[in-house]
């Protein structure tokens, strides 16, 4: 359904100068910084596939994503979707795509729900009793029905992520990229979107590949996982493969009232001290978490206790093998930068 | 292709009927300086008897008519005038996944109702000088006849030189503060007959800004200016070559269109 074989994509950004009336300078220089998004990539997603495709903020997530739909042409490389050439045969394929971007929004900002839902039937041109199916469907599984009426721009993050939704899929496309499709929305929207996913995906046969941040997006939609950073592939396989090399960190701060004194841990938890604040890594699937709760507890009275579920960034450094501890990383941020 | 352009038309009228304070007060305000631009025009026409042989209704006629081209590109594309916001925000990635050419989707975004009021000034002083041209005794059915080919000429001018605003948007990132040495001074002076310029800024406005084929040649042969039945003929021909060029130049633009980090 997509093949990817060595695509790449690099920018040419004018490099700019330090010191004194650097702006300026970098005006004038030639000197030209090549940042390279996407390196030789490759992979094959086949029919009915849900793929999850992460990596930290800049890795070129989105960059790959472009390039499928066709919004960007790769430096090098052959990309082919439904059998099309995204770029020569982007019309052609716009029809067999659908495409949702988390950031902003594809429906007409001033118009009603509905009034872009009809444009989208128009320019897809779907035939009137498919899309009325479609659209009892839709509502059916999202529950459009009590804000259909309402101008996009007065609509709430969930209910906006809901009608893109719906418009992607009003042609009734093969294939579905969603850019980020649960961001910023909270759990009770999130669990929504992700059943729907899921539905379209074991019901529907539809291919989906998604980026996200959120690793319960990958756990109940995705059944393989892309991961990537610096763009390059690091790693391709199932969420069970991936779990099975390098676990699904979660992470537990405990404060405690006075220094801790530590005691032995089971294995494969990592720890860190820092003074009263104690940071565990650990796996849900090997240890719970009372009993992990229940041994700090003969380490000394505990204060405060915070838990955070395993995100991206965390999979990547473990990954990577690097100590597995919240570190800034000043490196991504600044390619994150430069990418934006 | 027409059916769904006319449809995003209809969507974005009613989504600019939205705002209906913001249009009315600002289809008052483009009133007012309707009113005031043509209060200064007048008073300058009017201390002149002719300038190089052309007198103050042919100018005004000129003028006219270049104005009313600007305005309906100007009220039917206006997204492109600020197309910059598309590149820097992103927005224009939407508009790439879409079956119809983006273009369509860019110019049917959003119809500027405002605009409504230059169009409406500009025809005004169209009848106007047409009129007292009649009572000179010149015959202006061929005026006339010619008056839709002129405007249509001056429309793709127009918007061909606003395509190659948004396409350098496209290649450098940034192309608003362009706009005013490539679009709105050009045309500014197109409203006036070319003859009156230096020789370099008429070989510009003949060649790289060509808004010399708005109205200038045309009514130079019309006129009996001076200007030559083929430099009459040759008109649509540079106009629609120019058209062709800038579309060629927006496609380039696309395929080098860069997208944000988002």
């Amino acid at each position: 359904m997509i093949h990817a074989k060595q695509v790449q994509k690099s920018f040419m950004l004018a490099k700019q100068k330090s010191g004194p009336f650097g702006t300026l300078r970098g005006l004038f220089s030639r000197e030209k910084l090549r940042i390279d998004a996407v390196r030789e990539i490759s992979f094959a997603i086949e029919e009915g596939e849900a793929v999850g495709y992460i990596g930290p903020n800049g890795a070129g997530k989105s960059t790959t994503i472009k390039m499928l739909c066709g919004i960007l042409h790769p430096s090098a490389g052959e990309i082919a979707v439904c059998g099309l050439h995204p770029q020569r045969q982007r019309k052609l394929l716009a029809h067999k795509i659908g495409v949702v971007f988390g950031q902003r929004t594809q429906l007409w900002w001033d118009l009603p729900v509905l009034d872009s839902f009809e444009l989208l039937k128009e320019m897809y041109k779907v035939e009137d009793y498919e899309y009325r199916k479609r659209l009892l469907r839709y509502d059916d599984l999202l529950d459009l029905q009590s804000f259909i009426h309402t101008p996009v721009r007065k609509l709430s993050l969930g209910q906006r992520m809901r009608a893109d939704l719906a418009a992607a899929l009003l042609h009734n496309p093969d294939v579905l990229f969603l850019d980020e499709p649960t961001i910023g929305l909270d759990v009770v929207a999130k669990t929504n979107i992700r059943s729907f996913l899921q539905e379209l995906n074991h019901q529907e046969k539809k291919t989906i590949l998604l980026t996200t941040h959120d690793m319960d997006d990958i756990e109940q939609i995705c059944s393989r996982v892309i991961v990537i950073n610096h763009g390059t592939i690091i790693s391709d396989g199932s969420l069970q493969e991936l779990r099975a090399t390098i676990g699904l960190p979660s992470q537990l701060q405990v404060q405690f009232m006075e220094l801790p004194k530590p005691h032995a841990l089971p294995e494969g938890i990592a720890c860190e001290i820092k003074g009263k604040q104690v940071t565990l890594l650990y796996d849900k699937k090997q240890v719970g978490t009372m009993e992990l709760l229940t041994l700090l507890r003969q380490w000394g009275e505990v204060e405060d206790i915070s838990m955070q579920e395993a995100n991206v960034e965390e999979l990547i450094r473990k990954v990577y093998e690097v100590p597995a501890l919240p570190s800034p990383k000043i490196e991504e941020e600044e390619r994150e930068l430069i990418s934006n | 292709m027409i059916s769904m352009y006319g449809r995003l038309i209809r969507a974005s009228l009613k989504a600019s009927m939205q705002y209906k304070w913001n249009f009315l007060i600002s289809s008052t305000m483009m009133g007012l300086l309707m009113i005031i631009d043509f209060i200064v025009i007048a008073v300058l026409l009017w201390r002149f008897d002719n300038i190089r042989g052309w007198n103050l209704y042919e100018i005004g006629l000129l003028y006219g008519t270049v104005s009313l081209s600007d305005a309906l590109v100007r009220f039917i594309a206006s997204e492109m005038q600020d197309f910059d916001k598309y590149i820097i925000q992103g927005e224009f990635d939407s508009l790439l996944v879409k079956p119809v050419s983006p273009l369509i989707l860019l110019i049917t975004r959003k119809i500027d109702i405002s605009r409504l009021g230059p169009v409406f000034q500009a025809s005004l002083i169209i009848c106007f000088c047409l009129y007292f041209l009649s009572q000179q005794g010149q015959s202006i059915g061929p005026l006339l006849l010619f008056l839709p080919f002129v405007i249509l000429c001056g429309m793709l001018v127009c918007f061909s030189l606003l395509l190659i605003m948004c396409t350098i948007s496209f290649l450098i990132g940034k192309g608003s503060e362009l706009m005013v040495f490539f679009y709105y001074a050009p045309l500014n002076a197109a409203k006036y007959p070319i003859s009156l310029y230096s020789n370099w800024l008429k070989a510009l406005f003949f060649s790289l800004i060509p808004v010399g084929y708005m109205g200038y040649l045309t009514f130079s042969y019309l006129l009996e200016k001076g200007g030559s039945m083929w430099q009459f003929l040759f008109v649509p021909v540079a106009v629609i070559a120019f058209f062709g060029l800038s579309i060629s130049f927006w496609n380039y633009g696309i395929r080098h269109y860069h997208s944000t980090g988002q």
